[in-house]
């Protein structure tokens, strides 16, 4: 189409005196040439624009949070702080499927005698652990190099992760422990479960965390095995009070310990 | 922030710059920004006189534009498809914060039409025009609501701040009035 | 303007000495730190930017030293680091990991945060892809994905680990651009084995070998080392440092030149390798 609006016509439009069936036409017109388009956009000031632009954009470049993001921001944590936890490795949905599968199967052995008991007091306590090591570290964290020389506290970061990390595979521990057909077995994973996570995050302070975890888990894991591989009583052990207090105590001990460094305690008491 | 310079329309259509809103090209959504918020922005702006809600409607449009660029079909004017959700969301916020809308004023009926008008006018409606402009404001307000911008009787209703029932019954009326005219 | 300073810097893993008092300081502009492969470039990288630390020696950043846990926050608060094979979170986006670096440099206020995101986007020219995922898009792609977080916060100091390695030609001469944008107003380090990045970008040369700095001056003088120590012939003379065929068919020869043999004007590369004295079988070519 050859016709264009005449400026006059296009700014009386604009400026509101045309009515009726003119306006009508001259919006009908606007719909297939762009550059009456353009004539027209063109009285709008720039900064009234720009300003909306500046909302879209926002808006649209805004990563969408995830479902962790938004249950951490619920709960309190400050939105940035949400975004560096919920972007640990294993917080994926990948992970933790293996982790409700693999305390799946602990639970559905628990219904097999005292040994398939046993298998879960050793399996439900050690899979926080592997989690909290999936959480940071040189191994598991794409972007460790760069998390490392940015000024953010290392150990905030490591702390947050594994603060959200210990409680989402516990929850899926305890769904897994009501499968359990003896109750005091059911109770009895979480004070050894407390420890572990405990002492793995104060040797962190010297291991690497993945070597801090293989440590732990190790150092549970085979005097359990090999008291099964004995026949020994395991099972009557590990829900025994003195045990279930030993863990306690260590656990109490592990956290005291960590709170002597104070790079800790300045992590933990910086606000955003 | 560097304003984007004028590109002539022929240079990338706006077709294409929608395929490439759709994969993801922010620049895109920009360029496409540029060139309709500004007309956009003044026909909503005929429609409701609350500029704060106006703003925020152009920019839900255009987010809209950026979710759902890939279900633009092809087929015409992609002015059309956003005005479609640009108005679409006028209703919405029409309905959520209750703004004074415009309503069109009687047209004074011996106006000098220029050759220009003529020839606009001429070319887009013919007599339909001058018939229009003799219908009450009520009346062509629908007329304008559904037939003109697109909307449904139910969408004009929330527009107007009218139940749906009576712009059917307005709209029958324009119509009887309109045929009465061009007979 | 001294913006580091590296002292008699030893590291060693394992069995393998990467640095063996290594000295040398960096100055504004762009620095650039060549050598071969395995000369140990990413260790002194890393320890410069304070993700490793030497066995002895002293390193200082401003003026301050990494090893004090203070001076280490304040160093890493005006650091940008590119590593030499920058890693990126599985489904996130352009802008979603630039958001996440600037999370970790400490800006906060998410709509700030946000616009300074998209400004070192928009340097390094991805705009146009930054709602894609970064682990689908090229090789170069990703490189500028990782310069632009390295660029947040507008760091006095950038430490880039051979940015253009693995890059095609026409991308290796985009990212020179953009570093030489970068190098205005701050101190950039780069490590590369490609003599032409040196060439094209930098005002100061560090030549690393086996751990060793053999070398710190400017390009000019690297290439002049080889004054009088190049020349062809049409067979490889064997008395020659190092020689090999040209695309002409004739040989270059690096050393000290039979009597009466014409001398050509050395190169950057010239004068590295004869400093180095090898080859370096791994580089690219």
């Amino acid at each position: 189409m050859t016709w264009h609006i005449p400026e006059p016509m296009a700014l009386a439009y604009v400026s509101g005196e045309v009515q009726g069936a003119r306006a009508a036409s001259i919006e009908a017109h606007v719909m297939t040439c762009a550059t009456c388009r353009s004539l027209v956009g063109r009285e709008v000031p720039t900064d009234r624009l720009d300003a909306i632009w500046a909302d879209v954009e926002e808006l649209v470049d805004a990563p969408r949070p995830s479902w962790a993001e938004r249950l951490l921001t619920r709960v309190g944590v400050p939105e940035s702080d949400a975004r560096l936890v919920a972007s640990a490795p294993s917080l994926h949905l990948s992970w933790l499927t293996a982790v409700a599968g693999v305390l799946a199967f602990a639970a559905w052995a628990s219904q097999n005698g005292d040994r398939g008991l046993v298998l879960f007091l050793i399996v439900a306590p050690i899979v926080p652990v592997v989690a909290v090591a999936g959480a940071y570290g040189r191994w598991i964290d794409p972007t460790y190099e760069v998390s490392v020389s940015s000024s953010y506290p290392t150990m905030r970061l490591l702390l947050l992760r594994a603060g959200a990390v210990v409680v989402a595979s516990g929850v899926l521990a305890a769904l897994a422990s009501l499968l359990v057909p003896d109750a005091r077995v059911a109770a009895a994973w979480v004070l050894p479960c407390l420890a572990l996570v405990t002492v793995t995050l104060a040797l962190s302070r010297w291991l690497p965390l993945l070597w801090s975890a293989a440590f732990v888990a190790t150092c549970y894991v085979m005097p359990l095995l090999g008291g099964l591989h004995q026949d020994a009583d395991v099972l009557a052990f590990v829900i025994s009070r003195a045990a279930q207090l030993t863990a306690l105590v260590v656990a109490a001990a592990a956290v005291t310990f960590m709170f002597t460094d104070p790079q800790l305690r300045a992590a933990l008491r910086r606000s955003q | 922030m560097s304003p984007v310079p004028d590109v002539p329309a022929g240079v990338v259509d706006d077709a294409a710059l929608l395929r490439q809103v759709s994969d993801g090209n922010r620049q895109a959504l920009e360029l496409l920004y540029r060139r309709h918020a500004g007309w956009l922005l003044i026909r909503l702006g005929r429609r409701c006189a609350d500029p704060g809600v106006v703003d925020e409607v152009i920019q839900d449009t255009f987010v809209a534009v950026w979710r759902s660029a890939s279900k633009y079909s092809g087929q015409g004017e992609v002015a059309a498809w956003i005005w479609g959700i640009g108005v679409r969301r006028l209703v919405d916020a029409v309905r959520r914060v209750p703004a004074t809308q415009l309503v069109a004023d009687p047209i004074e009926q011996n106006l000098e039409l220029s050759a220009e008008e003529r020839v606009l006018l001429g070319v887009q409606y013919g007599d339909l025009a001058g018939a229009l402009d003799r219908l009450s404001p009520e009346l062509r307000a629908v007329v304008q609501s559904t037939v003109l911008d697109g909307l449904t009787t139910a969408e004009a209703g929330r527009l107007l701040g009218i139940p749906q029932g009576t712009v059917k019954t307005r709209m029958k009326r324009a119509r009887e009035q309109l045929r009465e005219e061009l007979a | 303007m001294i913006a580091a300073t590296v002292h008699d810097v030893h590291r060693r893993y394992g069995r393998t000495q990467a640095l063996d008092g290594a000295t040398f300081d960096i100055g504004s502009g762009v620095t650039g730190l060549l050598g071969p492969n395995g000369a140990g470039k990413t260790t002194l990288l890393r320890i410069l930017a304070t993700v490793a630390a030497p066995d002895s020696g002293e390193v200082t950043v401003f003026g301050r030293h990494p090893a004090n846990a203070t001076e280490r926050t304040e160093i890493r608060r005006r650091l940008g680091y590119l590593p030499q094979d920058p890693g990126f979170q599985r489904g996130f986006s352009v802008f979603e990991f630039v958001d996440y670096v600037a999370i970790l440099k400490e800006l906060s206020n998410r709509r700030e945060r946000h616009d300074e995101v998209r400004r070192v986007i928009e340097a390094v020219d991805l705009t146009s892809v930054s709602g894609k995922r970064v682990r689908a898009l090229s090789g170069g792609m990703k490189r500028r994905t990782a310069l632009a977080a390295s660029l947040l916060g507008d760091p006095q100091f950038l430490v880039l680990d051979e940015p253009t390695a693995g890059l095609d030609p026409e991308q290796r001469l985009r990212f020179r651009e953009l570093v030489s944008h970068a190098g205005e107003g701050r101190a950039v380090l780069l490590s590369t084995h490609q003599t032409e990045d040196v060439a094209a970008l930098c005002q100061d040369v560090v030549v690393l070998d086996k751990g060793r700095a053999l070398f710190h001056g400017s390009p000019a003088e690297l290439s002049a080392l080889g004054k009088g120590r190049v020349w062809f012939a049409d067979e490889r003379d064997p008395h020659a440092e190092l020689a090999w065929r040209t695309g002409d068919g004739r040989v270059r020869h690096l050393g000290t030149p039979p009597s009466g043999a014409a001398t050509v004007e050395p190169t950057l590369e010239d004068g590295y390798l004869l400093l180095v004295g090898r080859f370096d079988e791994e580089a690219a070519a």
